[in-house]
């Protein structure tokens, strides 16, 4: 090692780059100077020639009749036509997918780079942060009449409408007729029955045709089993008094036997197979989407009912829910008839800087949204908003029916932060629903539990939720939507990067000054050669290390400059305090602590046997145990998911075979962890093998032959002289399989979410979730420091025991 | 080949755990070819259907999802760094093995300290920066960052220790500069480390999954990973469509896999340990 010389001019160095590093910081400069707005052009005034582009981000809603597999032609129409009527528009559309769209959009509105349209239900969230355009000034008295009057309130906030509404749903059970007729079992009239009549007549299917009839399940964010759940009152966010509903779904599988017993774990789409496609299950709740799909196949025969209304509120279940408070949607017939939940999906328009585009966006939003553009909703299998829509289902007597029961809809609670708070419940609902010893006394007190923990949980996000939010981020929302050329250079950290690369060469250069003098020009050749690997390097390991272990400290919000809003140790506070974020690192050592130790037996097993065998065999063998591990882990997944799964995986359907039963592989907690260990242990431990191969070989043959002349079996062989020989291998393997291990994700993710009830969470899926669903990058980053430092750990014994032979 | 009963037992012995972590890939192709009608129906039997296979699960998937367009972009992105990974590794390599400049030793061994540093850690960062830089939803969000890789320094410099300094200095003799030397000379001579190096790099490529799914926004920018793992609807599954993407997405991996075997399998017991 060089020996550090302490020249003075590397000091003043050092510290001018830190003070440019630390001090210097102009991502906290407020907004752009006069001067940078002054060169930047003038606001409103389009270049001439170039065309105001307005961006779209969608999801797939509809399927046009004419060409099934482009799920955006509606919109792409819709947007063809305005750009017709407005020449100097155009119109990107940029395609979501369910699965992670949503997340999207959370992330790049938080990121500054919001789209200018997009849909959903009303953007609670955006609104509070004053990122979404009012659109008061847009509807016509006109337009006010032709709405629906519930429609347009749903986007309406502090008397300001947000967004022009476009499509309702809600959620209604499907019954099958055949199942119903066969148990001689009569419909409900009109769609309407009480919760008395449902439980009677699924008990009278269940025991005439020794099926479970009722299929629900509890997954995060659907709605379909709410209605039950919230029955007997209380709501999201006065979930303390949903005991009722609990206990009411809780009976439905135990009690009453309507439900199979492994629901709780049990996904929409698996309740879907049954209903649809097996017809094993004579009712389920599904949201309105299910309607065109049944249709649409013709298999079946279904009718559809409105969720069944709660008799006399009896017993214990419901002392405080007939005063339901306003914001719940648990209601008691006797005011107000309200049964299913609807939701409302309209077009809105991000936050505009320049008044020309403003009013374009807006236009082409109520452009997509007017009464004839609404037509197309009839291929979604939704209600229109607008009464002049409103005859497209005249034909179809089914939807007929369903609008009428819409009359019974009221709509959903809208809240800035219904995602995690949905999460919690559903996953806390999970595990009561799959624990069948519960007594109705225990879920009282487990639902009181979760109650208070919502609301421990608002109450702290309203506090604690970017301080200053609502002032603050109005300002920052919009300036974060053009930020110019010059003020770029300031506002990324690139001025901190540039003056972090300037110390990190000097300090580098004046280091080894006296040793080498003129290094840099002598061997100019060599930093050339080095140069570009070095600034990547620098670029994104080296620096997104320190800004990691900075956010970990801070209460991070995007655009935050490298030093801002410091808050101590309260992330780290925050993640120890998390129950799901310790139950996840539980898992991830458990998983560690099988993983390991059963791949390196196996590896250790198989090289063992492979090594005496012939050439060919040895590559033959060699090729089939180490192509697992080059197909991508996402592909694998996908394949053990199909294999595990419950209703159509082939490992029950061999299960049942040998006559044993059907197992839960990944809906039940106690099996969901294990599931996902199964899996890494059968994909092969592919590398390890081929690394004890090349040391096997290299193992004189003397000392086996001096063995088997002083008479030592096989297994003595093993024990006495290849496994200490191997000793180094198997040092490396442990470790470096640890840090895998312990930073598994996919296959979490692609397999169980991290479900049910949390049970297979594991630490890397927990800092994804929290960083990019909750998006609170500081815990995330507290979470990872934590299990970096694990694995750091586990890095530095590696060093201890294990030297490189290089 | 004589078979012994002990040789016997090996082989039957190895066979069926080939055949455990070669099942998943077996059914993998079979329930693709699986009728639509056949899979949701749900009654499995192993291998009962093998008389009325259909690729009509392919068909769906071409024409009712972007696999095309994934299939296209995974390869720009893996071509690209790969690329682009060879020639920087492999720079460094040569500078690292080749030049004895003053900061060679603590570059080498920040480069082996960062192979410990699982990149997972670094994810949130560089989102931010990427955000910051307004490359998101861009190929160079995925390109940028993954343009080195420690391992691959490591293994170049480790096999371009191996070129004899008397070929490089005669070939400065004889006047070549330091850029032709590099590749008329070094590059040449260590083809083996290259070609083994890129197909390495490829398939970590292709089938990176987090750090795509996290920067890639729009459907028509997805990698093949990312984009299979989203390929479920809303509301359902469909695994026979599932499972055809999957089959497409692993093909060329396997391909790859069959061609090159020789060289993954060097390559994988490369900077492990020797002795």
């Amino acid at each position: 090692m060089h020996k550090i010389h302490f020249n003075p001019a590397l000091i003043i160095l050092t510290a001018l780059a830190l003070y440019f590093l630390l001090f210097i910081n102009p991502a906290r400069a407020e907004g752009p100077s006069d001067f940078m707005r002054a060169v930047s052009a003038p606001a409103g005034q389009p270049v001439s020639g170039a065309k105001i582009k307005i961006s779209v981000w969608d999801f797939p809603r509809i399927t046009l009749p004419q060409k099934a597999n482009d799920r955006f032609l509606w919109l792409r129409g819709i947007c063809d036509e305005f750009e017709r009527l407005n020449p100097e528009v155009r119109v990107d559309i940029t395609k979501l997918t369910w699965n992670q769209g949503g997340e999207k959009i959370k992330i790049a509105v938080f990121a500054g780079v919001p789209p200018d349209i997009s849909s959903s239900d009303i953007p609670l969230k955006y609104i509070e942060n004053g990122l979404i355009e009012p659109v008061d000034e847009y509807i016509t008295e006109e337009d006010k009449t032709d709405y629906f009057q519930s429609a347009l309130d749903s986007f309406k906030i502090n008397g300001k409408t947000y967004g022009f509404a476009w499509a309702q749903k809600t959620d209604y059970i499907y019954l099958n007729k055949a199942l119903f007729q066969k148990a001689g079992v009569a419909l409900p009239e009109n769609g309407m029955w009480s919760l008395a009549e449902f439980r009677d007549k699924m008990k009278k299917i269940a025991d005439a045709l020794n099926i479970k009839p009722f299929a629900f399940s509890v997954e995060r964010e659907q709605t379909s089993e709410l209605p039950f759940l919230f029955m007997y009152g209380g709501g999201y966010l006065d979930f303390k008094d949903s005991s009722g509903g609990v206990k009411l779904l809780h009976d439905f599988i135990y009690a009453d036997k309507i439900s199979p017993i492994e629901t709780g774990g049990l996904k929409t789409r698996d309740n879907w197979l049954d209903f649809k496609e097996k017809q094993i299950v004579a009712a389920s709740p599904f949201g309105i989407w299910a309607m065109p799909a049944l249709k649409k196949d013709q298999k079946i025969e279904f009718d559809i009912a409105q969720y069944p209304y709660a008799d006399e509120i009896t017993g214990t279940a419901g002392d405080s829910s007939v005063s339901s408070s306003g914001n719940s949607n648990g209601v008691s017939l006797k005011s107000s008839p309200a049964l299913s939940l609807s939701s409302v999906i309209g077009y809105y328009v991000f936050r505009q800087k320049d008044p020309i585009k403003r009013d374009y966006c807006i236009k082409l939003a109520r452009f997509i949204t007017d009464s004839n553009n609404q037509k197309v909703i009839k291929y979604y299998g939704q209600f229109p908003t607008r009464k002049s829509a409103a005859s497209i289902y005249d034909d179809d007597p089914l939807m007929k029916k369903a609008f009428a029961l819409f009359e019974y809809a009221r709509p959903a609670i809208v809240h800035a932060d219904l995602a995690r708070i949905d999460e919690y419940i559903k996953s806390a609902c999970q595990r009561i629903l799959l624990d069948g010893s519960m007594k109705s006394g225990e879920i009282e007190v487990r639902v009181l539990e979760i109650g208070f923990y919502i609301s421990t949980l608002t109450a702290g996000l309203n506090k604690a939720q970017h301080p200053g939010a609502a002032s603050g981020e109005n300002e920052k929302g919009a300036a974060a939507q053009k930020v110019n050329k010059f003020d770029y250079i300031f506002k990324t950290g690139l001025f901190n990067m540039i003056s972090f690369l300037i110390f990190m060469v000097a300090a580098a250069y004046l280091i080894y000054y006296k040793k080498m003098p003129g290094d840099f020009i002598k061997n100019r050749w060599a930093y050339f050669f080095m140069a570009p690997a070095i600034a990547v390097f620098i670029v994104f390991f080296i620096l997104p290390v320190i800004r990691g272990v900075l956010i970990s400290f801070q209460n991070y919000s995007f655009g935050g400059g490298w030093l801002d809003n410091f808050c101590g140790l309260n992330n780290y506070a925050y993640a120890l305090n998390d129950k799901v974020f310790l139950k996840s690192a539980l898992n991830t050592f458990l998983y560690a602590a099988i993983v390991v130790p059963s791949n390196i037996a196996i590896a250790l097993l198989l090289s063992v046997l492979i090594y005496r065998l012939s050439e060919r065999a040895q590559t033959w063998f060699k090729g089939a145990f180490y192509l697992p591990g080059v197909v991508s882990i996402v592909t694998l997944s996908i394949v053990w998911r199909y294999i595990f799964d419950f209703k159509s995986g082939v490992l029950n359907a061999l299960l049942a075979q040998f006559g044993a039963g059907p197992v839960g592989w990944l809906t039940t907690e106690e099996m969901s962890l294990y599931s996902i260990i199964i899996f890494t242990i059968l994909k092969g431990p592919g590398g390890a093998l081929l690394i004890y191969l090349t040391a096997l070989c290299n193992i004189p043959k003397d000392y086996f032959e001096a063995a088997s002349v002083d008479g030592a079996g096989p297994l003595k062989t093993f024990v006495k002289i290849t496994f200490p020989l191997l000793m180094p291998q198997t040092m490396f393997l442990a470790i470096s399989l640890t840090i895998d291990a312990m930073q598994v994700f996919a296959p979490v993710m692609l397999l169980t979410e991290g479900g049910p009830a949390n049970s297979s969470e594991v630490v890397m899926h927990r800092v994804y979730k929290e960083a990019f669903n909750n998006l609170n990058m500081g815990a995330a980053s507290a979470m990872s420091v934590l299990l970096f430092m694990v694995i750091l750990a586990a890095s530095v014994l590696q060093y201890k025991y294990f030297k490189y032979d290089y | 080949m004589k078979l012994s009963k002990k040789n016997l037992y090996i082989y039957s012995f190895l066979f069926i755990w080939a055949v455990f972590t070669l099942f998943p890939l077996v059914y993998m192709l079979y329930s693709s070819l699986l009728h639509p009608d056949d899979i949701k129906a749900g009654s499995i039997s192993l291998f009962s259907n093998i008389d009325r296979l259909t690729t009509i699960n392919y068909a769906e998937l071409f024409s009712d999802s972007m696999i095309t367009r994934w299939f296209i972009n995974s390869m720009i992105i893996c071509l690209t760094v790969t690329f682009a990974q060879l020639i920087i590794n492999g720079m460094a390599g040569y500078a690292l093995a080749k030049k004895k400049f003053a900061l060679n030793d603590m570059m080498f061994w920040s480069f082996v300290a960062v192979m410990m540093v699982p990149s997972q850690i670094v994810c949130i960062p560089v989102f931010i920066m990427v955000c910051d830089f307004k490359l998101i939803d861009t190929f160079w969000a995925v390109i940028l960052p993954s343009l080195v890789s420690p391992f691959g320094v490591f293994m170049m410099r480790q096999y371009m220790q191996g070129v004899p300094d008397e070929v490089l200095d005669s070939a400065r003799i004889d006047g070549c500069s330091e850029l032709g030397t590099f590749f008329k000379i070094v590059v040449p001579m260590s083809l083996p480390a290259f070609s083994t190096l890129g197909i390495f790099v490829f398939i970590a490529n292709w089938n990176a999954f987090l750090w795509p799914l996290l920067v890639l926004f729009s459907e028509q920018n997805y990698t093949l990973a990312v984009g299979l793992a989203t390929l479920q609807g809303q509301h359902t599954i469909d695994y026979g469509l599932l499972m055809a993407g999957a089959f497409v997405s692993a093909a060329p991996v396997i391909m790859i896999f069959a061609f090159f075997s020789k060289y993954i399998i060097k390559g994988a017991t490369e900077g492990a340990v020797k002795g």
